[in-house]
């Protein structure tokens, strides 16, 4: 297996507070990366440093064994699926499939044509012509899904990818998912949906306040920390005990 | 394909030869091109996905009628100093206001952050292209709000002048671009992105009463006659005005102005915008790290609204109409697009009265009051019907569906919350202000008139209302407010607001009439408020 991303000792702070420690860890390809933590963990930073958004970060961060700080033409093999997708609204998905193509330097034309492959897969073929801030939210994030993965990507960020979109299209993108790892694909996942993340993922990174903590296979880390699932290996490292006594209290102000 | 894309392949070379990657470059400009054909400018009324390339066309006709008029001006003068002095103020006025309006969100943009710089994009690629989509924009709203002023130019002093002009023009808009920018980033660096939303959108706001009504007031306040002999006389201090600086190569080259100060005039008006430059591409770095503020939520900042909460439990009965009052506050506060409707709306209620009084000939001490001037206040009653008819809307109106989902029955109170909030918020101000410009021209002379008009307007909202308000409040998307503007309910409601009118005429002619019907109206609103709120069709 070939190494296609290394952090290595990334810190990053915001004004006095520090988002990153000291961040190393590194991925092959081929392997599904579950990156898990809660909010403000650095989950979000870590990727935007990847991705070129943040470029005042210590550290070094390497894709396919180049160091990317102030480089370009590495972005050409990673694919970038957010949370929630910042869209030209006014554009038709068409326009915006075309555009998005454009910056990958494909021609246009083929760029719509294969997103319309890809988007008869979620069942959005039809709104090809439609204008993008009248779509729903599942819309949006599959019209997202299909730009981030237009290019043919080796290494796919995905951010919270499944918001809004419906159960169907959910079994389907988990297939892609596996089918993309056995093509020899990488995939980052980041979620806070720690089911998906446990089915999904070979290997697991949990980070918190900044710092990774747990970095080992699904299986490796629920026999070291002597747990049954993801969720209580969170809980117990994460020190979040309070959920039944959180629960409780939203109860009794329902009821009052 | 758009003509300036067809200009902009002329320079492809150069672009080339600076490092920029053209096809990707002119991929980002076609798209944003295609993005300002779609968004209605700010200023628009029509902001509704279908009408908005309608409105874009629309706005470059409102530029170019306001560079006619520039031009008209600018004929009229006769001093070449003053004469493009005066061009140059109202250019860098109605730029800069064209430009915060209709083009902050190009400034401030962080949108293109996450979608483009995530591809194999240079970062100076993305860079000149927004330069030059910013400069597309700001030369299509030079030829419109320029172009007639140079016609100008070159009849009065031939084609030489033309070079000249559109140079001096050049220094503006670079002016005009890097103090705005400086502006918006001290603003970002010394408080929140919030505060610099509402600072543009009360811009907005200005513009559009501006282009709304603001033309007749200044048509009628210039004097064309003094203008016609003006001449400048030098001060020390007008070496720090930038808009005589554009003067002063007009005055050399075309009035044999020789005077040191015009020498140092057009040095500065060189050096200061070339020295911006400079400063602005060395602060950009720091500029983009600024603007990742506005990429944090839009927060309502924690603001005491003592006299609201005084308000509310004075004015309101009972609990539902003490929300709903607050809740109406809240939405006419934050929904800034909805603003941008009211507020011009609003002004034609206190402009109406000023230009009824100054089309009777009032200039100067020598009008004398005919004693009917308070019955133009009764167009604050007309306004404030535009303001009840845009309750109806809002551009958070998917909000409004807690009204159906809560089953909530007691409609008629929510009515009076919200009633109560367009009085307190819109009406008794501009009674107000009309108040004090009634007192300020007559004296005491309508003192009692002025608050029978306010008593006459507190009983007449519920009965306009009645008119316009006919849903859950703040139920309907915002575009729609463009398309149920009816001509019965206007006529209607000039009927109203003339049957109070005639009533308060009538009470004139009768020894303490006035007094008597100012009584009368007061005990008639509480039942009025009681009996005849709207009632819901739902």
């Amino acid at each position: 297996m070939t190494e296609v991303l290394r952090l290595e000792h990334v810190s990053k702070n915001f004004g006095n507070k520090e988002v990153l420690k000291d961040i190393n860890f590194h991925v092959n390809s081929g392997e599904i990366i579950g990156y898990i933590g809660s909010n403000g963990a650095g989950k979000s930073t870590t990727i935007k440093i990847i991705l070129g958004l943040i470029d005042d970060y210590e550290g070094d961060v390497y894709v396919f064994g180049d160091k990317v700080k102030g480089k370009t033409e590495y972005k050409m093999k990673i694919g970038y699926v957010p949370e929630v997708s910042d869209m030209y609204d006014n554009l038709t998905a068409k326009e915006y499939i075309s555009f998005i193509g454009m910056l990958y330097g494909m021609d246009s034309n083929a760029a719509v044509i294969k997103a319309g492959e890809m988007m008869d897969v979620f069942g959005i073929q039809d709104a090809m012509e439609g204008r993008i801030h009248t779509f729903s939210k599942g819309m949006r994030q599959k019209l997202s899904i299909v730009a981030g993965m237009l290019h043919n990507p080796d290494i796919l960020f995905l951010d919270e990818p499944l918001g809004g979109i419906d159960a169907n299209s959910v079994l389907v993108f988990k297939e892609i998912i596996q089918k993309l790892k056995n093509k020899g694909k990488t995939i980052f996942y980041s979620s806070h949906i720690l089911e998906v993340v446990e089915k999904l993922s070979d290997r697991i990174l949990l980070i918190n306040e900044g710092t990774i903590i747990i970095d080992g296979s699904v299986e490796e880390v629920m026999k070291k920390q002597s747990d049954t699932s993801l969720e209580s290996i969170f809980n117990d490292v994460t020190g979040f005990h309070d959920h039944e006594m959180l629960a409780d209290k939203f109860v009794d102000a329902f009821m009052s | 394909m758009d003509i300036s894309l067809r200009i902009l392949d002329l320079f492809r070379y150069i672009f080339e030869k600076l490092g920029v990657d053209y096809t990707t470059m002119r991929a980002i400009v076609s798209t944003k091109l295609v993005l300002d054909r779609r968004r209605a400018p700010a200023i628009s009324q029509n902001n509704s996905g279908s009408q908005s390339e309608k409105s874009y066309l629309q706005g470059y006709l409102l530029h170019l009628i306001f560079g006619i008029f520039m031009a008209a001006i600018i004929y009229i003068i006769k001093d070449d100093m003053l004469r493009m002095a005066y061009f140059a103020g109202a250019f860098f006025f109605m730029t800069t206001m064209y430009l915060v309006s209709d083009f902050s969100f190009v400034l401030l943009d962080t949108k293109d952050k996450n979608i483009i710089m995530t591809k194999p994009v240079e970062s100076k690629t993305v860079s000149v292209s927004k330069f030059v989509h910013i400069f597309i924009y700001m030369c299509r709203l030079n030829i419109f709000l320029a172009g007639p002023s140079m016609v100008v130019f070159i009849l009065s002093y031939g084609i030489f002048a033309a070079f000249i002009f559109v140079m001096e023009v050049i220094f503006m808009d670079m002016l005009i671009f890097i103090m705005t920018i400086f502006i918006y980033f001290a603003v970002l660096r010394f408080f929140d992105g919030e505060l610099l939303r509402n600072i543009i959108n009360m811009i907005q706001i200005l513009l559009t009463v501006l282009l709304s009504i603001g033309y007749q007031v200044a048509v009628r306040m210039i004097d064309f006659a003094s203008i016609k002999s003006m001449n400048y006389n030098f001060s020390f201090r007008d070496y720090f005005n930038p808009v005589l600086w554009f003067g002063a190569p007009f005055e050399i080259i075309f009035g044999g102005g020789k005077s040191s100060y015009l020498y140092v005039f057009s040095a500065l008006l060189i050096a200061v915008p070339s020295i911006s430059f400079v400063f602005y591409l060395k602060l950009s770095k720091i500029m983009e790290q600024l603007l990742l503020k506005l990429e944090s939520g839009e927060t309502e900042r924690h603001q005491s609204h003592l006299l609201q909460e005084l308000a509310g439990k004075i004015l309101c009965r009972n609990n539902v109409q003490n929300q709903s009052f607050h809740f109406a506050n809240a939405v006419l506060r934050s929904d800034r697009s909805l603003k941008l409707k009211i507020y011009p709306a609003l002004s034609t209620g206190i402009l109406l009265p000023v230009l009824m009084i100054f089309n009777m000939g009032i200039r100067g001490e020598k009008y004398q009051a005919t004693g009917i001037e308070y019955l133009y206040l009764y167009f604050v009653i007309v306004a404030i019907s535009s303001v009840l008819r845009l309750v109806n809307y809002s551009s958070a109106w998917k909000g409004s569906y807690v009204y159906v989902s809560s089953g909530f029955g007691l409609m008629e109170e929510v009515y009076r919350g919200v009633l109560k909030t367009v009085l307190l918020r819109f009406m008794v101000p501009v009674e107000m202000l009309g108040a004090i410009i009634y007192i300020a021209l007559f004296k005491e002379i309508f003192l009692l008139d002025i608050a029978v008009v306010f008593i006459s307007g507190i009983a007449a909202l519920p009965l306009i209302g009645k008119i316009y308000i006919f849903e859950y409040p703040f139920f309907r998307p915002l575009e729609e407010s463009n398309q149920n503007g009816s001509i019965d309910k206007m006529l209607l409601t000039i009927l109203i607001a003339g049957a109070f009118a005639g009533l308060h005429a009538f009470s004139h002619l009768i020894q303490n009439g006035t007094m008597i019907y100012a009584a009368v109206l007061v005990i008639f609103i509480p039942l009025i408020w009681k009996y005849l709120v709207p009632k819901s069709n739902r």
